[in-house]
């Protein structure tokens, strides 16, 4: 474990609590043998935390603005062309009296 | 919602219910907001009615087709409710896997329609299948990388 934190510009104490918060995380395990502690990444583990739900509700979130984009305009498109039939009606009507 | 696997999505949309379904019924609406640009949607199926078949493909500008295989409209309740799966293709018959069945709802609101998407997943087995077909990418991605580099390390 003192090795894994050399490179790091941090008071072993200090890295040792990050560790235990990955550890907690289940991110890693470590183990003991006499008095070395060794660490393990655990890549399953952070592949799971990465998420897929999120990631699904990123894309339904997206999704969902596109349409909201999509049907503003085309109410309001619509709108339009009801208002230009409605005039063109009423001046068929003014023609035809 | 209950699951730990679902997800919920609200939205308050600026257009009334009934053109939010059209925006939903028709095809021609449809593609143009399913999927974001610049990958292309192609719906090859959408059949509006309970029972009805959903199915599109996602074209994109390399080249590259992605399949979403065929779903099922569940339940169509004009300007009200829209649910479909992935679990079921058109007649209700069953698909090879399952991964999710989705809610869509709207309702009524004052500026519009409050327009809200639940999603439902399956979890484990066929969401690893899925992540399998490439359906996550960019975490996993970096992540499968991650593995690889301990692996090195280690």
């Amino acid at each position: 474990m003192s090795e894994l934190a050399k490179p790091f510009d941090m008071a072993l104490p200090s890295f040792m609590k990050h560790l235990a918060v990955l550890e907690k995380a289940d991110l890693v395990s470590t183990s003991k043998a006499g008095r070395t502690r060794t660490c393990h990444m655990r890549p399953e583990a952070m592949r799971e935390a990465a998420s897929w739900l999120e990631e699904q509700r990123a894309i339904w979130e997206a999704r969902t603005v596109r349409l909201a984009d999509y049907a503003e305009n085309l109410a309001q498109t619509e709108k339009a062309n009801e208002r230009q039939e409605r005039s063109e009606s009423d001046e068929g009507h003014q023609s035809t009296p | 919602m209950s699951g730990k696997n679902d997800l919920k999505v609200t939205k308050v949309i600026k257009a009334p219910p009934s053109v939010v379904w059209k925006a939903w019924r028709e095809p021609e609406h449809f593609v143009k907001w399913w999927a974001p640009a610049p990958v292309r949607t192609v719906s090859n199926k959408h059949e509006f009615h309970a029972g009805g078949a959903f199915d599109t493909t996602m074209h994109l500008p390399d080249g590259t087709v992605m399949d979403g295989g065929e779903g099922c409209f569940l339940e169509v309740v004009e300007n009200e409710r829209i649910v479909f799966t992935d679990a079921l293709q058109g007649g209700w018959r069953p698909n090879e896997t399952a991964f999710f069945t989705a809610v869509i709802t709207l309702e009524e609101h004052p500026d519009g329609t409050k327009y809200t998407a639940t999603a439902l997943h399956k979890n484990d087995e066929d969401r690893r299948k899925h992540e399998e077909m490439g359906f996550l990418n960019g975490w996993a991605t970096a992540l499968d990388q991650l593995a690889e580099l301990s692996k090195d390390l280690s």
